[in-house]
C-alpha cells in the first residue's frame, strides 16, 4: 500500500516500452503547485495504435500519466492528439494496445473520476449556463440542492455569473470555453476530478482568460488532480506542465520532463599524464548527479564533454559545478570551454517535430513501422556516457549524431530502455539513452531519501551512495590551474576557492 | 528540496488503485431522458409535431368517425410522429455537444436508450393530445351532440395499445437507422432487409427475376405491423398474436440498437 509521501514506484520499462521517470518533487510555476506522484499511474497507455480507413492516426504510442502531474501533449495538427484523448475517454477504440485508467480498462467506469474539456466546447445551446452546469452536476452524482450550489460557485469561479441565466447559444467562444472549464473542473463537486483531460483549454481566450485558465489548472493540481493538457500554446505548456509528450505523425517522438532543461557544458582536454586519470575522472563525474551526461574522454585525442544540469530547480547546482571543475583540474585536465546551454520547449518541440530522415513524409500504414520514441537527453535521472567511435556500441544505435550534449536521442526500440546497465558507454557519434538501474529498481534513484542536491553536496567525498561509488583517487600532486587572464580563468579560480 | 504535502488529497488517491465506484444506471438514465425532452421541447421541432397533429385532425377526422377510422389514422400518425421525433433527437445527439455528456459516467447504451424513450414519450404525448382533442372537439359540449358509442375508456385503452407499440417499433427502427447508433454497413443492411421484406409481399415487381421465387417463399414478416392495428377494434387471436409479434420485433430491435451503440465509436460532428 502506497502512502502519499512514499517514493513513486518505477514500473519496468518493458511494460510500456517508454522510459517512465519518477516524477519530481520540485515545485513549478506559482511556487505552490506541488506534485503528488505517489501511487500507480493514473493512466497507462501501452503501444496504442489507431487507424482511420487505412491511415494511421496513432502508431504504438506508450506512456504513463503519473499521479499529480500536469502532462502536456503537443504536436502539429493531425499528429493524433485529439485521437489519443478520445481513445483515453473510450470514445474511440484502439486497433492495438491497451489503455488503463485508474487500473481498469473499463473506461466508462473511470469517467466518474474524469473531467473532460473537448477541443470545441459545444454545449446544448437551448439551456442556460446554470441549467447546463446543474445537469452536469446531477450526472456526476450530486443531489439537486448540491448541484444548484455547485453551479453557482462554478459560474463564479469562471466569471460567468452575470451570464448564468442566458442561453448558451448566446455565449461567445470564450464564454463557452469558460463554461467548458467549469463543467470539466467543478461539476463533480467540491474536489476536482482526479484526472482532467483538457483539449486546448485556453483556445479562443483573451490573455486574462488564459491566465485565469492557468490559475484554475494550477489550483486543480494543488487539490490533487492529474492533468492531461493538449495544447498548441508552448508558452503556457512550458509554464505549467512538468512533463510533455510530443506526437508527430501518430508517433510519440519525444517524452521529456521540463524541470531541467538548462545545463552547464564543460569541455576539457587532458594535460600530460592527465589521460591516465580519465577512467577515474569519468567515474567520479558521472556520479555527481543522475542527469550528468559525459561524452568522449576515452581516447587521448578526444576532448571530454561534461553536461551538468543547472538552474534554480536543481539543488546545489553551483557546488556541483565547482566540484566538477575541481575534479577535472585535479585530474590534470584543462577546462577549455564552459557555457550554459538553455533549451526551451520551443526548441525541444521543433527538434521533435522536425522530420527524421525520410520517414516522416511517408504516410504509411501503422503496422509498417515500429514505435519510435525520442527521449530528450536532459532527463534528470538518466546518466549517459559516450565513448569514442572505436568502442563497440552495446545497445541501440540511432542514425543522427548528437548536435549537442542535450540533443534529442531517438530510440529505435523502446524495449532497450529496460537494459539493466548502471551506465553504458557508446560511441560519441552515436548517442544513447540508458536507464541506470539501482538496487531498489528506481531509475536514477539509488537512495530515495537522497535528493540530487544531497548527492552534489557530498560529491567530492568517498562516502556517496549510488549505483557505482568510485571516489576520485587522491592526487599526489594537486595541479593548480594555469594562470589565465581571461574572464573564464578568473571565474575558474573563484570557483575553485568557493569549491574548496 | 522539500516537497510540500498536497493540500487536498482524497483517500483513494493515496491508495494502491483508486476504487472505481459503480453507480446505478437508472438515475442517470432518467436524468438523460428528462434532459433530452427538455432540450427537444426548447427547439422549433416541436412545432412540427403540432403541425402534424393539427393537420391530421383537419384532414382526416370527422364527427362520429368510426373506431377503426380513428385508430387507423392515429396509428399511422403516431408512428410518423415517433419516427420524425426519434430521427430529430438522434440527429441532435450526433453532435459534438454529446461529448460532454458521454464523458461522464454515462454509457452509450443508456444514452441511446434515453433518446429512444424520450422520442417515444413525445409520440405518446402527441397521441394523447390528439385523442383528447378529438374527445373535446367532437364532444357534446362543443358539437351539441353525444359521443359515438365506441368512445368508452375501455375501447380507448385497448385501441391505444397497438398505437403505442407501433410507435415503439417506429422509434427502435429509426434508432437502428441512425448514425449515432449504428455503422453505415448496419444501416445499409437494415434498409436492404426492410426493402426485401416489403417486396416479398408481392414479388412480381421485384427487379431481379431470378430472385422472385425466393422472395415468394419469404413469410410475411412485416404482416404484424398491419395486423396489430386490428387489435384496436377486434381483440381476436390474429390481432393479439400480431400485436405480440410487433412487440417482439420492437424488443429485438431495441436490444440490437443498445448492443450496437455500445460498440460504436463516437465521431461526432
Amino acid at each position: 500500500m502506497q502512502t502519499a509521501n512514499s517514493p513513486a514506484p518505477v514500473e519496468p520499462a518493458e511494460s510500456t516500452g517508454v522510459d517512465i521517470l519518477p516524477a519530481p518533487t520540485e515545485q513549478r510555476d506559482a511556487g505552490s503547485a506541488t506534485e503528488n506522484t505517489s501511487g500507480p499511474p493514473i493512466a497507462q497507455i501501452e503501444r496504442v495504435s489507431k487507424q482511420f480507413r487505412g491511415v494511421a492516426a496513432l502508431r504504438g504510442v506508450s506512456f504513463n500519466l503519473e499521479r499529480g502531474e500536469i502532462f502536456g501533449l503537443l504536436g502539429p495538427n493531425g499528429a493524433g492528439k485529439s485521437t489519443l484523448l478520445k481513445l483515453l475517454l473510450g470514445f474511440l477504440h484502439s486497433d492495438a494496445g491497451t489503455i488503463k485508467l485508474f487500473g481498469t480498462t473499463d473506461l466508462t467506469k473511470a469517467h466518474a473520476h474524469i473531467g473532460y474539456l473537448p477541443e470545441q466546447p459545444r454545449y446544448h445551446g437551448n439551456f442556460s449556463g446554470r441549467e447546463y452546469l446543474e445537469f452536469q452536476a446531477r450526472l456526476a452524482g450530486l443531489s439537486g440542492r448540491d448541484a444548484k450550489s455547485m453551479a453557482a460557485r462554478a459560474l463564479q469561479q469562471v466569471g460567468l455569473e452575470e451570464a448564468a441565466n442566458r442561453r448558451i447559444r448566446t455565449y461567445s467562444k470564450g464564454m463557452r470555453q469558460r463554461l467548458g472549464l467549469a463543467v470539466a473542473v467543478y461539476a463533480s463537486g467540491d474536489t476536482p476530478p482526479e484526472l482532467l483531460v483538457l483539449d486546448e483549454p485556453a483556445s479562443g481566450l483573451a490573455p486574462e482568460g488564459q491566465i485565469a485558465v492557468r490559475e484554475v489548472l494550477l489550483d486543480s493540481k494543488r487539490r490533487g488532480s492529474t492533468i492531461l493538457l493538449c495544447s498548441h500554446q508552448l508558452t503556457e505548456v512550458e509554464r505549467i506542465c512538468s512533463r510533455v509528450g510530443i506526437l508527430r505523425g501518430g508517433r510519440l517522438v519525444a517524452l521529456t520532463r521540463l524541470d531541467d532543461q538548462s545545463r552547464v557544458v564543460i569541455v576539457a582536454t587532458p594535460r600530460p599524464r592527465g589521460f591516465e586519470m580519465a577512467p577515474h575522472l569519468i567515474e567520479y563525474l558521472k556520479n555527481l548527479h543522475p542527469a550528468v551526461i559525459i561524452k568522449g574522454g576515452l581516447i587521448e585525442s578526444e576532448p571530454l564533454m561534461l553536461s551538468l544540469p543547472t538552474g534554480s530547480d536543481v539543488p546545489h547546482a553551483a557546488s556541483m559545478k565547482a566540484a566538477a571543475i575541481r575534479a577535472i583540474v585535479d585530474a590534470r585536465w584543462d577546462v577549455v570551454s564552459l557555457h550554459v546551454e538553455n533549451r526551451d520547449l520551443e526548441s525541444i518541440y521543433m527538434q521533435a517535430v522536425r522530420p527524421l530522415r525520410k520517414e516522416a513524409a511517408a504516410e504509411t500504414p501503422a503496422d509498417s513501422k515500429p514505435p519510435e520514441v525520442v527521449e530528450v537527453a536532459a532527463e534528470p535521472t538518466t546518466p549517459r556516457i559516450e565513448a569514442p567511435p572505436s568502442e563497440p556500441a552495446s545497445t541501440d544505435v540511432v542514425a543522427e549524431p548528437l548536435a549537442s550534449p542535450v540533443d534529442v536521442a531517438p530510440i529505435s526500440e523502446p524495449a532497450v530502455l529496460a537494459q539493466p546497465e548502471p551506465a553504458e558507454v557508446v560511441p560519441a557519434s552515436q548517442p544513447l539513452l540508458v536507464r541506470p538501474v539501482s538496487t531498489n529498481g528506481a531509475a536514477g534513484a539509488a537512495n530515495p531519501a537522497t535528493t540530487p542536491g544531497d548527492t552534489a553536496e557530498t560529491a567530492p567525498t568517498a562516502s556517496r551512495s549510488g549505483p557505482s561509488t568510485a571516489p576520485l583517487p587522491p592526487l599526489s600532486e594537486p595541479v593548480e590551474p594555469q594562470a589565465d587572464t581571461s574572464p573564464q580563468g578568473n571565474w575558474l579560480r573563484d570557483l575553485r576557492r568557493e569549491g574548496s | 528540496m522539500e516537497a510540500t504535502a498536497p493540500q487536498t488529497l482524497s483517500a483513494p488517491q493515496a491508495e494502491q488503485a483508486p476504487a472505481i465506484k459503480s453507480r446505478s444506471n437508472p438515475p442517470v438514465f432518467w436524468k438523460l431522458v428528462r434532459f433530452t425532452l427538455r432540450d427537444y421541447f426548447r427547439t422549433a421541432w416541436v412545432f412540427l409535431n403540432l403541425a402534424i397533429l393539427v393537420g391530421v385532425h383537419a384532414l382526416f377526422f370527422k364527427y362520429k368517425s368510426g373506431q377503426g377510422h380513428f385508430f387507423g389514422i392515429e396509428y399511422a400518425a403516431t408512428i410518423l410522429q415517433a419516427a420524425l421525433t426519434c430521427a430529430i433527437m438522434f440527429s441532435r445527439s450526433n453532435r459534438a455537444e454529446s461529448y460532454a455528456i458521454l464523458a461522464r459516467q454515462v454509457s452509450r447504451a443508456s444514452y441511446v436508450g434515453a433518446v429512444i424513450l424520450a422520442a417515444w414519450l413525445v409520440a405518446l404525448l402527441a397521441y394523447v393530445l390528439s385523442a383528447v382533442f378529438d374527445l373535446i372537439y367532437f364532444s357534446e359540449w362543443v358539437m351539441g351532440q353525444p359521443l359515438a358509442d365506441w368512445q368508452t375508456p375501455t375501447n380507448y385503452a385497448l385501441g391505444s395499445l397497438p398505437v403505442l407499440v407501433g410507435a415503439a417499433f417506429s422509434v427502435c427502427l429509426v434508432a437502428l437507422l441512425s448514425t449515432f447508433v449504428t455503422t453505415s454497413a448496419v444501416r445499409l443492411g437494415t434498409m436492404t432487409l426492410l426493402a426485401v421484406l416489403v417486396m416479398s409481399f408481392d414479388a412480381r415487381n421485384f427487379p431481379f427475376e431470378g430472385a422472385r421465387p425466393l422472395l415468394q417463399n419469404i413469410p410475411p414478416v412485416l404482416a404484424p405491423l398491419a395486423g396489430a392495428l386490428k387489435f384496436a377494434t377486434e381483440q381476436d387471436n390474429v390481432a393479439t398474436v400480431s400485436l405480440a409479434m410487433l412487440g417482439g420485433y420492437t424488443l429485438l430491435m431495441l436490444i440490437i440498437a443498445l448492443i450496437l451503440s455500445g460498440t460504436r465509436e463516437l465521431v461526432l460532428d
